[in-house]
């Protein structure tokens, strides 16, 4: 069977696409839903933040709709994709973005610590791809793009929680990729190194040590989310990489080289 | 505005199949593109193409594994659009016929293989470099294969050069990234070229979509609109970096083919 189903690449790439986006209304996910508009797309965001939420759907009009809710609650994420469903007929590309965790040695980390990591990545990602499936099945478009890191990858010091929620993810999109690619269903993973709002608090905090981890990056500096991460995101959203299932995909200057 | 507005891109391998898809594509893009083959006809015949599209094209005859006729690529570039920002360096591949099991391949197909793909990448990257640095910066595109990824009964040269021009990528990307030069590889996997689909008996298409995870085949189109992301800005933090577009065959567990069956599809 072959489907060459090929909307016209670029600006309006994600012309008339159904996507949900969650931590949405900040940092990454703000910045990936804002090109997923510019692009064609509308966008339910899912968030706990209200007030930043409820600002960008003012802000995008119609385009953005927003779901206030925590992401580790799978009842949010039934109500999220049926927002979709009922708002814009269909559910064609899922972003699972958000994720909380806290940063210390592992021997310090508490069993609410990982909960919290566990619950808001890897079980969150979990929830909304579980409420998503059947609206994925019908979209023919359909593209799921999970957040890994390269904190996973490298073995970054303090990230033991995260770290392991973002490779169970990676693990969890490759499974995923394989079951769900009969349906015409993708899966990939993009592992994106910005500079968040965290980052920046660091940056500002322990300026050398920043300075230090900005020059180890072959491209000299830490991303921007909306210029170097979105467009990622949307390559993967949209058919442009209708051909990739199951990869991982860093957005990190070339920070890690292997994985 | 266009992806690729500005810029101009070389194409190797552009006489036909992914090459040729994607210097269109480029061109869709804005770009003003360098089709190079090892042919004089099929690059003119794809820059026909290009320009009937409204884009603009130069055809080149090269043979990338000589160092003087990959110079007078990159100068004629460079002497007819002003600059060069991108870089595909597409062209590669082993005779199939030759490049056997370890016991049976042919020793002068291997170096052949190293290069037609080894050095024609590593030559290309050479002569571009100081340009794409002077424009302050730019995006190198090399093609490999899934065949660097896992191994086979057959092309044995094959798997051992794409693989090869995978590590070259990492070095590319980590040497020239402090300059703003990117280099990423992008992986085809199965994907229907012309000539595919001209010679290719029904079964043995059906046979590759069975190694498939996703219910179609690529097309050259497919991997050109990754070259297309990977040479556009919209890639600007990434390199040294494999994009594997393979509908999921090296991604998927080899018990996934038996099992298919089970799934309530």
């Amino acid at each position: 069977m072959h489907t060459p189903t090929h909307s016209p690449a670029g600006p309006r790439s994600l012309e008339g696409r159904s996507t949900l986006v969650t931590g949405g209304a900040s940092g990454i996910g703000a910045a990936v839903t804002a090109l997923f508009v510019e692009r064609g797309a509308r966008v339910v965001v899912v968030d706990l933040q209200q007030e930043a939420g409820e600002a960008l759907a003012r802000e995008h009009g119609d385009a953005v709709v927003f779901v206030h809710g925590d992401v580790s609650d799978r009842a949010v994420a039934d109500a999220a994709v049926a927002t979709a469903v009922a708002r814009f007929g269909a559910l064609d590309v899922l972003v699972n973005n958000a994720s909380v965790s806290r940063q210390k040695p592992f021997e310090e980390q508490t069993d609410d610590d990982w909960r919290l990591a566990m619950d808001t990545g890897l079980y969150a990602t979990r929830n909304f791809m579980l409420a998503a499936f059947p609206a994925l099945i019908e979209s023919g478009h359909a593209s799921v793009v999970n957040f890994g890191s390269g904190a996973g990858l490298n073995g970054q010091p303090n990230q033991a929680s995260y770290a392991a929620a973002k490779e169970a993810i990676r693990g969890l999109s490759r499974v995923t990729a394989n079951e769900w690619a009969p349906h015409g269903i993708r899966v990939n993973v993009v592992c994106p190194m910005a500079l968040t709002e965290g980052v920046a608090r660091w940056a500002e905090a322990r300026p050398e040590q920043y300075a230090r981890s900005a020059a180890a990056v072959p491209l000299g500096r830490f991303g921007d989310p909306a210029r170097d991460v979105a467009p990622v995101v949307a390559f993967l959203a949209g058919d442009d990489s209708r051909y990739m299932t199951g990869q991982t995909v860093m957005a990190d200057g070339g920070s890690v080289k292997l994985r | 505005m266009e992806r690729l507005q500005d810029k101009v891109a070389v194409v190797t391998g552009a006489g036909s199949g992914i090459g040729r898809a994607a210097a269109r594509l480029m061109a869709r893009e804005g770009a003003r593109v360098v089709v190079a083959d090892h042919r004089a006809e099929t690059a003119e015949e794809s820059a026909a193409l290009v320009e009937q599209e409204g884009g603009r094209a130069l055809p080149v005859a090269v043979d990338v594994t000589d160092e003087d006729s990959v110079a007078a690529m990159i100068a004629s570039a460079v002497g007819e659009f002003g600059g060069l920002h991108v870089l595909c360096n597409h062209v590669g591949g082993t005779d199939p016929r030759r490049d056997l099991d370890v016991l049976r391949m042919d020793m002068d197909e291997l170096d052949r293989a190293v290069a037609r793909n080894m050095r024609s990448t590593l030559l290309g990257t050479r002569y571009a470099l100081p340009h794409l640095i002077r424009a302050g910066g730019g995006s190198i595109v090399n093609t490999a294969s899934v065949a660097a990824l896992a191994g086979d009964v057959l092309q044995t040269s094959y798997g051992a050069v794409k693989a090869a021009v995978v590590a070259m990528t990492r070095s590319i990307a980590v040497q020239y990234g402090p300059r703003n030069v990117r280099c990423n590889a992008v992986a085809p996997g199965t994907v229907l070229t012309p000539a595919l689909e001209n010679n290719v008996p029904e079964d043995v298409v059906a046979s590759l979509q069975r190694t498939t995870a996703l219910p179609y085949l690529g097309t050259p189109e497919d991997i050109g609109h990754t070259m297309v992301f990977l040479a556009s800005d919209e890639s600007r933090y990434m390199t040294g970096q494999l994009l594997v577009v393979d509908g999921g065959m090296t991604m998927q567990s080899p018990a996934a083919e038996g099992r298919r069956a089970q799934l309530p599809l």
